[in-house]
C-alpha cells in the first residue's frame, strides 16, 4: 500500500528530530538491541482493535503511545471507521496540540508525537461503492451511517481526502516505470523549504499547521480565486469547515509548482482533495 | 401546497385511458394541474439503486419527450423516478408522479421539493389513496398500474430481477400498453430486469425518437442526435478535449490522464475547474461524468 | 556501614538523577526499601538477594535500608536493581573502596546475576552527560542505543560480577563506540519506494501535497485499491 511508502518522500530527518525519536522510542522500549539512533522516519500501523492508551500512551507505568512512536513519521490507521470512536476521540486534542499529557497522581508527563495523519476507510460497509468489478449491496443510510462513524472534529483535522479506485492486474504487471521516492522526495523537499523560509517568524513550519490568522495573511486570493472559490462553494455545497482546509491545501499545490501566489489552479486541485464532502456525505 | 382535488370517474379530467380497466380507480385525487391527466403519456420506471447510466440516461429521454410535449409519468421514488421528474422539469415540461400513499404523506419525504417543481412547471401529483393514508411498501406496486394505466407506453431504464419495475412492465402488457427498455451491461445486476424484458420482447431503444416513431410522433428539426450533443459544447478551449473523452463514458482521472497524454496535476487542476463551472461531476468510484 | 551510588530514572521522556543510599548493619534481620518505591522497585529486593547470592557473595543475614533519593517522586521500573546490588556489595566490602562520584548504575538484574536490557537508557544517558557524570555502567544489550551520547564513557555489562570485577580492577570492560555520523549520513535505507506502485497516479500526488505540506490525509477506497497487492 502507499501509505507505508510516504516515509520515504518525507524529508530527512534532522539530528535533533532523530534523537527525539530514538528517546521515545527507547523509552517505550521497542528498539531491538542491534539499533542505535533511528535514521528513518517512523511508520506505525495500530491494528484497529486498539486501547485508548496504547493509542495515547499512559498505562501503569506510563509508556509513550503509537501516536508518540509515531513522533516524526506516519501514523497509519487502515479502515478508520473500525476504530473504537472513543479511541479516536483521545486522539484528537494531541493531533492538534503535537503533544501528549499524561496527568499521574504527582506529576504529569508529556510526550511529543508530531506525526501525519494517513487513514483509510472503504467508501461504504460492503466496499464495493463505485467499483466496477462488483456492486455496492449498502442502502444510502447504511453508507451515511459508516462513514458517520468518523467524527466531524476528527475529519476537520483531515486536510486531504482522496479516492483511490482498484487498478487492474495488467497495470500492475506493466512495463511502465513509475516515478521514484527519490524525485518525489526532491520536490517535497523543496516545498518545506520555501514554508520554513515563509514561517520562520511565526513558530510553525509547514502549512498543515496554519491558523485561521495566519491564513489570512499568507492564503491571499486575487479576485479572480475569490470568485472561483464561492462557486466551488456555492455548486459543490462544500461545508464552511472546508474553506481553511482548501486554502492550506492550495498554499501547499502552489508551493510545490513554486509559485508566490496561489492561482486558480491551485484552488482547483486542493478542492478536488475534498472526496467526502463532494460525494458521499451528502447523498 | 395547494388543495387537493378529487377526480371521479365521471369527471372529464378522469384519465379516460384509466376507464378501460377492470380495476380503475374509483376517484383520484391529484394536487396539480389535473387538466394534463388526458395529455400523451410515457412513463419512465427504474430501480430506486440505480446506476449512474440509469440516471442520466433516464433525465436525457424524459428531456427528450418532454420537447415532443409528451408528459412523462412515474412514481417519485428515488433513483430512476426522481432523474425522470428532472429530466422532463430541466426542459419546464409536464409530469406526473403517481404516489402509493396518501397526498399528506409524501414518500420519499426528500422528494418534497421535487413536488413542488413539478407542480409549479404544470405537472401534477396523483394518488388513489385517502390523503392521510401512510405509504405502506408493500402496497406500492399496485399504483404501477396506474402508472402504465395512464401512459401510451412504459420506458423502463434499469431494473433489477423481479422488481417493482417489472411489475409495471407486467401491468402495461395486460392492459395493452408498449413496453420500452434501455439495455444494460451483462453482469451490471441493475440491468438484468430490463435485459431480460427486451429477451421477452420489449421493445430496445437506443435514443428518445425510437419511443416517439413508436408513438407516430416524428420530429423534424432538421438536424439529428449528434449534432444536438455537439451543439452543447459551449466550454473553454482548454478543457474541451476532457469533455469529449467524457462524452463517450465515465472515466477515472487516471485514464483521462493516459489517453491525453497530460501529467495527473494538469488534469487534475482542469477537473477541479470543470467541476467548479459544473460542466463535470465526480462520482464513487473516482470516474467523472458530464454533467 | 553506609554506601551511596548514583543511579538514574525516568520521568516522561527526560532522565533524572537518584541517589541510591544503602545501608547494611547488624540487627534484626531485614530489608527496607523507602522513597516511594513501586511495586516493581519493591520486588528489586527479591532480585537483588538471589543475584548477588549466584554471583558468588555472601549476604549474610543483616539488617539492609535502602533510600531511593529524592524520597518525593515516585520511582518505578526495575532500574535500580544494579545500583542497589553495587550499594550493598560496596557495604560488605565485596567491592573495595573506590571512588564512584563520577559514576552511575542502571540495569535489571535477573536472578543468576546476568544484566537485563531496560527501557529509556537514552535519555538517562543524555541526561547523566548533561549532569557532568563521565561513566555510566548499563546492561550491554542497552549498548548500542546508549552509544549516540558522546563525551561519557558508557560501558555495557553483561552480569554483576563482572560489574564487580571491574570496580575491583579485575578485569576491563570494551567502551562501546559508535560512528553517529556515519550511521547518520548513511539514511537512505527505506525498504519500500513508490517506484513499485504502478497507476494511480492521482493518489500518489494526493500523497506528494500532503507530505509537502505535512496534512493529514484520508485515503478512501475499495478493498483492492489500497491494500494486498504489496504488503
Amino acid at each position: 500500500m502507499m501509505a507505508r511508502r510516504i516515509p520515504s518522500i518525507l524529508p530527512d530527518l534532522s539530528f535533533e528530530e532523530a534523537l527525539e525519536t530514538t528517546k521515545i522510542h527507547s523509552v517505550a522500549g521497542v528498539l531491538s538491541k542491534e539499533s542505535s539512533i533511528i535514521t528513518t522516519r517512523p511508520f506505525r500501523a495500530p491494528h484497529h482493535t486498539i486501547s485508548s492508551v496504547s493509542l495515547v500512551g499512559g498505562g501503569r507505568i506510563p509508556k509513550p503511545g503509537e501516536i508518540s512512536l509515531a513522533h516524526n513519521g506516519v501514523l497509519f490507521l487502515d479502515e478508520l471507521p473500525e476504530f473504537n470512536k472513543n479511541t479516536l476521540e483521545v486522539m484528537r486534542g494531541p493531533l492538534e496540540d503535537k503533544i501528549i499529557s499524561i496527568s499521574r497522581v504527582n506529576a504529569t508527563l508529556s510526550y511529543p508525537c508530531n506525526f501525519m495523519l494517513i487513514a483509510s476507510m472503504n467508501p461504504c460497509p460492503c466496499g464495493f461503492l463505485g467499483s466496477k468489478e462488483k456492486n455496492c449491496t449498502c442502502s444510502p443510510q447504511a453508507i451515511s451511517r459508516y462513514i458517520g462513524k468518523i467524527s466531524g472534529p476528527l475529519l476537520d483535522r483531515i486536510d486531504i481526502q482522496i479516492e483511490a479506485t482498484p487498478v487492474k492486474y495488467q497495470k500492475l504487471d506493466s512495463e511502465e516505470q513509475a516515478e521514484n521516492s527519490e524525485t518525489i522526495k526532491k520536490r517535497v523537499d523543496l516545498a518545506r523549504k520555501i514554508q520554513q523560509e515563509r514561517y520562520k517568524d511565526c513558530k510553525i513550519y509547514s502549512n498543515s499547521q496554519l491558523t485561521p490568522k495566519l491564513i489570512e495573511k499568507y492564503c491571499k486570493l486575487d479576485a479572480e480565486g475569490k470568485a472561483i472559490l464561492k462557486s466551488a462553494f456555492e455548486r459543490l455545497g462544500l461545508s464552511a469547515r472546508a474553506y481553511g482546509r482548501i486554502l492550506k491545501v492550495a498554499r501547499t499545490v502552489a508551493d510545490l509548482s513554486g509559485s508566490i501566489n496561489i492561482e486558480k489552479n491551485h484552488i482547483a486541485e486542493a478542492i478536488q482533495y475534498r472526496s467526502l464532502d463532494k460525494k458521499y456525505w451528502k447523498n | 401546497m395547494e388543495k387537493i382535488k378529487i377526480i371521479e370517474k365521471t369527471d372529464e379530467n378522469y384519465p379516460k385511458s384509466l376507464l378501460e380497466l377492470e380495476d380503475a380507480p374509483k376517484k383520484l385525487y391529484v394536487i396539480g394541474n389535473e387538466k394534463i391527466l388526458n395529455n400523451r403519456a410515457i412513463a419512465i420506471v427504474g430501480s430506486r439503486n440505480c446506476s449512474e447510466y440509469g440516471e442520466r440516461y433516464a433525465t436525457k429521454f424524459a428531456r427528450e419527450l418532454s420537447k415532443a410535449g409528451i408528459c412523462v409519468i412515474s412514481g417519485l421514488a428515488v433513483g430512476i423516478d426522481t432523474a425522470a421528474h428532472k429530466g422532463a422539469k430541466s426542459y419546464k415540461g409536464k409530469t406526473i408522479a403517481v404516489l402509493g400513499g396518501g397526498l399528506n404523506n409524501i414518500y420519499p419525504p426528500e422528494n418534497i421539493g421535487l413536488v413542488n417543481d413539478i407542480i409549479k412547471n404544470g405537472g401534477c401529483v396523483i394518488s388513489e389513496h385517502e390523503p392521510d393514508k401512510k405509504p405502506i411498501l408493500s402496497e406500492f406496486p399496485k399504483r404501477n398500474r396506474i402508472i402504465s394505466g395512464i401512459s401510451e407506453g412504459v420506458l423502463v431504464v434499469e431494473a433489477l430481477h423481479r422488481s417493482g419495475s417489472s411489475v409495471t412492465a407486467k401491468y402495461a402488457y395486460e392492459q395493452g400498453r408498449k413496453v420500452f427498455c434501455i439495455p444494460s451491461n451483462l453482469g451490471v445486476k441493475t440491468g438484468v430486469g430490463t435485459n431480460i424484458l427486451i429477451q421477452k420482447g420489449a421493445l430496445l431503444v437506443m435514443k428518445p425518437n425510437d419511443i416517439l416513431e413508436q408513438l407516430n410522433i416524428f420530429i423534424n428539426d432538421g438536424k439529428d442526435e449528434e449534432d444536438d450533443e455537439d451543439e452543447e459544447i459551449n466550454i473553454e478551449d482548454e478543457y474541451k478535449d476532457i469533455y469529449k473523452l467524457l462524452k463517450n463514458k465515465p472515466l477515472n482521472i487516471n485514464a483521462i490522464a493516459k489517453s491525453l497524454n497530460k501529467s495527473i496535476v494538469e488534469i487534475n487542476q482542469k477537473l477541479g475547474m470543470m467541476e467548479i463551472c459544473g460542466y463535470v461531476k465526480c462520482i464513487p468510484g473516482n470516474d467523472y461524468i458530464i454533467v | 556501614m553506609l554506601s551511596i551510588v548514583k543511579s538514574m530514572s525516568l520521568s516522561g521522556l527526560d532522565g533524572y538523577l537518584i541517589y541510591v543510599q544503602v545501608d547494611v548493619a547488624s540487627g534484626m534481620p531485614g530489608w527496607e526499601i523507602v522513597g516511594l518505591p513501586d511495586t516493581s522497585v519493591k520486588e528489586s529486593k527479591e532480585r537483588v538477594k538471589t543475584a548477588i547470592k549466584n554471583s558468588g557473595y555472601e549476604l549474610q543475614s543483616r539488617r539492609v535500608v535502602i533510600n531511593l533519593a529524592p524520597a518525593d517522586t515516585r520511582k518505578e521500573g526495575s532500574f535500580f536493581d544494579l545500583p542497589i546490588a553495587i550499594g550493598i556489595l560496596l557495604c560488605i566490602e565485596a567491592i573495595k573502596k573506590c571512588d564512584l562520584e563520577n559514576t552511575a548504575f542502571v540495569g535489571e538484574l535477573s536472578l543468576d546475576g546476568k544484566l537485563n536490557k531496560i527501557n529509556g537508557i537514552l535519555p538517562m544517558c543524555i541526561e547523566a552527560k548533561r549532569l557532568g557524570i563521565k561513566r555510566i555502567i548499563i546492561p550491554i544489550d542497552n549498548i548500542k542505543e546508549a552509544s549516540v551520547v558522546d563525551n561519557i564513557e558508557i560501558l555495557g555489562a553483561e552480569n554483576l560480577r563482572q560489574v564487580v570485577d571491574f570496580l575491583n580492577n579485575e578485569c576491563k570492560i570494551e567502551k562501546a563506540t559508535v560512528n553517529v555520523d556515519e550511521i547518520f549520513n548513511n539514511k537512505n535505507n527505506y525498504s519500500l519506494d513508490f517506484s513499485d506502485v504502478k497507476g494511480q497516479e492521482n493518489v500518489k500526488r494526493a500523497i506528494e501535497v500532503a507530505a509537502a505540506g505535512g496534512h493529514n490525509c484520508l485515503l478512501i477506497g475499495n478493498p483492492g485499491s489500497r491494500k494486498n497487492y504489496d504488503g
